[in-house]
């Protein structure tokens, strides 16, 4: 056979080869098919866990954060619904300018549409903005996990290019155009390898507001020296700024009020005027937009966490500094809101479960370690809820000596079998000393779960657990 | 650029779809100009680096023809030889002339240069150097037109990573382009050579990288078993990570009309050391035999003789590959390895008694295979205490090798990985997979090429760089 028709066979493969590799792909990306198999402690799970509330989450909000994971485990939910405001954390772990500017995108109708406009907060990170050498923002699986169309991937190419260009990407760029589900390349040992799954959550299940807590505690040995004077602009990577522009555009054009926000860094304040060029130059191009410094609000090392972040007491201590820094007022009843926004489920009082070493009071649940023999605590009555849907269970341990751990069972509908997720208070080390809250999100296939309060001592070869418990709420996004 | 990214794969097709509808002297221009922006992606900079290079080899041959000195020529090769000695071996040198400055107590203590060492300059070096000897030899004609010898020494599936090809060989091929490429291109070996080379070096060289880089990084950390696991890794990796290149080089100059020196003929399955060389960079040997080799006076000298110049060629070999003496160790090794090879062979010669030769090929396969995987250690190795530890943990696994201490993530997946590779490189020993595969039914073409774009799932999110890049 000659070269020519070989060619020509060889093109009619390579077509239906390539046609047939193009619809995996295209199956894989837009069915979210790894995050079905994985399940969402992936960075992309947590995007699009994300996203699929974030239109409801925006048409009740007071306030609406964006950006990393500062602001994510940095501005904690509890504090505004206190004070009778509705906050919406749609920060993600490693998110900064692009991938702020295509998550408004997503909710941008919606705040068009509202009468009564929240304030938009957007990370102002010098880590992200400024060059250096081995910048870590380069936010490739935040992009590709927020922006799912071709479509938009190609009419933001050039800004796109240039950014991933800064960062030595611009090959995963083009393959995440032309073959997007390519991002789950970074999947394969764990998959195939390490046995894991990816059921639970990517760093820490997140509050109704979207707010994840971390728990460790700093020491003064991780505080942090660096720039401390104005960066001039040209430091600044041109295509964020780009970005960041875009969105304080699209922001502008909602009608909603904006505020640029230095999340904390371990400098302790002393970071406040590195940014203070860039503001400037963007004050004049969006006049009325305002600034939050870190040295406007006031933190601790031990409000730190062992990675740099807000703990949980570094979270809840800067939202309440927010609310009047933002202006943030409670103008219309907080129930009839959130009944818009969410689900509750009805929690039985303690005195209707059954407890096995614990004591009912005050819409609490005390235990004390010699009262049990087994791990269970206490178990509640079935509790309904609706199938299929993201529940977050909240509870709080006022006062704990060890661990106790809270759990969410359900007979999976599907497949019959038994479901159960768990979470675990204060395991870290050292202690957590103070009162805390936790977090507990499931996806039952039922309608019906069951919550049981264990001791996790005993499981994980420790000290009995012995304080008090109290649970918060179970409520799922409409 | 690399040859694992979509640009490259976005250069090629481009390059490709031009040469094959145009016809003329423009495809010259076309395919020079795809090497220009291959070579500039990373750095433009250092396309002045390329044009000197060119210039020197167009004007070295020419003036080495014109006058046929041999002045004339050390001259030329100096030239050559200099860029290479700057931007490859300044740092080294200084360095060690400031150990030894400091060593002997000498108040001069020299500073050493940072230097950034541009991709492929040995490889390019080399070529021109090859290219203005055969000139003064008159094994070739100099090439008059400087856009023929600018695409000679840039051709880019060639141009940062070899094979080192001669102007004899790629000339005529190269010139051939301007009569048109279309029914003379072999478009589906092309491709699955492509593809072979992506499987080998995305899916297999760089997932071991993973284990090996972290083993190595921490040696004294590691359990003995893992410490065996990246020793045998860094075997694979840099076997896959090497062929693989060659066979996208080859491939995409196939898609070009071009056919490469094939520089890897299955080492691994070599019997001897000295066969292990003629399988493995195949026109990195060719060229330091008719070069250096050869005019030492080769095998055809006394014993001694043969053996000193065994140990010196390969003592250049090894100072090729990088500017350390970790790399000049490898080097010694393999020249030791050769010249204990020379030896055996003088000796097993004389032994009456013949072991049946299954066995005789078995026991030299061992012996080679695990030869060259220890002496992959200094190679691998950034400094001299880094073998030390390495073998010292090796021999404590070889004292229990039954034991499962390892604390590599995901260890099934790489073991998978290693049993891919031995079945692959047996099944490709044995068949040549690139011409099997272009004589299969057109179904069969396209779930080859299916099953291989799904493969590419197994590779890593972020590209790494091709290990001989470096070089």
């Amino acid at each position: 056979m000659s070269e020519s028709a070989n060619n020509r066979r060889f093109l009619i493969a390579a077509a239906l080869g390539f046609a047939a590799f193009f619809a995996v792909d295209s199956y894989l990306f837009a069915a979210e098919g790894f995050r079905r198999a994985m399940g969402d402690a992936t960075q992309e799970g947590q995007v699009l866990r994300k996203v699929e509330r974030a239109a409801g989450q925006a048409a009740i909000a007071d306030v609406i954060f964006f950006g990393s994971s500062y602001v994510r485990s940095g501005i904690s939910g509890e504090p505004f619904l206190e004070r009778g405001l509705v906050p919406f954390n749609f920060g993600v772990s490693g998110g900064a300018q692009v991938y702020d500017y295509f998550a408004l995108q997503r909710i941008a109708p919606e705040l068009t549409r509202r009468q009564r406009k929240p304030r938009l907060v957007v990370e102002f990170k010098t880590d992200a903005l400024l060059k250096s050498k081995d910048n870590l923002w380069s936010e490739y699986p935040q992009y590709i996990a927020i922006v799912r169309s071709r479509t938009v991937m190609l009419r933001n190419a050039p800004v796109l290019w240039r950014h991933f260009s800064d960062y030595g990407m611009t090959s995963q760029f083009i393959s995440g155009v032309m073959i997007p589900s390519s991002i789950y390349r970074s999947h394969a040992v764990p998959v195939l390898g390490a046995d894991a799954t990816h059921d639970g959550d990517f760093y820490g299940p997140e509050d109704f507001s979207g707010y994840s807590a971390l728990y460790t505690v700093a020491t003064p040995s991780m505080v942090l020296s660096g720039r401390e004077e104005p960066a001039p602009l040209a430091d600044f990577y041109p295509a964020k700024l780009e970005l960041l522009r875009r969105f304080l555009a699209l922001a502008v054009s909602t009608g909603c009020p904006i505020t640029l926000y230095q999340s904390p860094t371990m400098m302790m304040g002393r970071d406040s005027r590195v940014l203070d060029s860039l503001f400037e130059a963007l004050s004049v191009e969006f006049p009325g937009v305002e600034i939050i410094r870190t040295s406007d609000y006031h933190l601790e090392i031990a409000d730190f966490d062992e990675g740099r972040h807000p703990n949980i007491r570094g979270a809840d201590k800067i939202s309440r500094q927010l609310i009047p820094l933002l202006g943030l007022q409670s103008s219309e009843p907080l129930e009839a809101r959130m009944r818009a926004g969410f689900d509750a489920a009805v929690l039985p009082p303690f005195e209707q479960w059954t407890l096995t070493g614990a004591k009912a009071a005050n819409g609490e649940l005390a235990f004390e370690a010699q009262d049990r023999l087994g791990s269970v605590i206490a178990q509640s009555p079935p509790i309904d809820v609706r199938a299929n849907r993201d529940w977050v269970l909240e509870f709080a341990t006022p006062e704990i000596r060890g661990n106790v751990m809270v759990a969410v069972s359900w007979q999976d509908a599907e497949t019959g079998q038994a479901r159960e997720v768990t979470s675990v208070s204060q395991l870290q080390s050292p202690p957590w000393d103070g009162s805390a809250r936790f977090f507990l999100r499931s996806r039952p296939k039922s309608g019906t779960v069951v919550v049981r309060v264990l001791d996790y001592g005993p499981l994980a070869g420790r000290e009995p657990v012995s304080g008090r418990l109290k649970l918060l709420r179970l409520w799922s996004n409409r | 650029m690399n040859f694992v990214s979509s640009e490259y794969a976005l250069l090629l097709l481009v390059t490709v779809a031009l040469a094959l509808l145009l016809r003329g002297r423009i495809v010259t221009y076309v395919v020079l100009a795809a090497s220009v922006i291959f070579y500039g992606w990373w750095s433009p900079v250092y396309l002045w680096l390329l044009l000197a290079v060119i210039v020197l080899s167009w004007l070295g041959a020419l003036v080495v023809d014109r006058w046929r000195s041999r002045t004339v020529l050390t001259l030329v090769i100096v030239g050559e030889l200099s860029l290479l000695l700057y931007f490859k071996y300044a740092g080294f040198l200084m360095a060690n002339v400031r150990a030894a400055s400091e060593w002997l107590g000498l108040s001069y203590v020299p500073a050493v240069p940072s230097i950034l060492l541009p991709a492929g300059i040995s490889f390019m070096t080399f070529q021109g150097v090859a290219y203005v000897v055969d000139v003064y030899r008159r094994e070739l004609e100099p090439v008059r037109s400087l856009v023929d010898v600018a695409l000679f020494k840039s051709f880019f599936p060639q141009l940062v990573a070899g094979p080192i090809e001669r102007g004899r060989h790629l000339l005529p091929q190269l010139r051939a382009l301007e009569s048109g490429l279309r029914d003379r291109v072999p478009m589906a070996r092309g491709t699955f050579m492509i593809m072979k080379g992506v499987f080998l070096k995305f899916v297999i060289a760089d997932n071991m990288a993973t284990i090996v880089e972290r083993v190595y990084g921490d040696v004294a950390g590691s359990s003995p078993l893992d410490v065996a696991l990246a020793v045998y890794g860094f075997s694979i990796q840099i076997y896959c990570d090497f062929y693989g290149y060659t066979m996208i080089a080859l491939g995409s100059a196939l898609l070009l009309g071009v056919q490469l020196i094939n520089n890897f003929e299955h080492p691994y399955l070599a019997t001897s050391i000295q066969e292990f060389w003629r399988r493995w960079h195949v026109s990195l040997s060719q060229w330091f035999r008719d070069y250096l080799y050869i005019p030492m006076g080769g095998s055809r000298v006394s014993l001694p003789r043969h053996l000193f110049n065994l140990l010196v060629v390969m003592f250049a070999v090894g100072l090729w590959h990088g500017a350390n003496w970790t790399f000049v160790a490898w080097g010694a090794i393999h020249g030791t390895l050769l010249g204990l090879h020379v030896l055996w062979r003088r000796v097993s010669g004389r032994i009456p008694v013949r072991m049946p030769m299954m066995i005789g090929a078995a026991l030299g396969w061992l012996v080679t295979f695990h030869a060259v995987t220890l002496a992959w250690i200094p190679f691998r190795s950034p400094d001299f205490a880094t073998p030390a530890l390495v073998l010292d943990k090796l021999w404590q696994w070889t004292l229990s090798p039954v034991s499962f201490d390892s604390s590599i993530y995901g260890l099934p997946f790489y073991l998978w990985l290693v049993a891919v590779f031995i079945v692959f490189e047996v099944i490709d020993g044995t068949v040549e997979l690139d011409r099997r595969y272009a004589q299969l039914s057109i179904p069969a073409q396209a779930v080859a090429l299916f099953a291989f774009c799904l493969a590419t799932y197994l590779g890593p999110l972020k590209e790494v760089a091709f290990l001989y890049f470096q070089f």
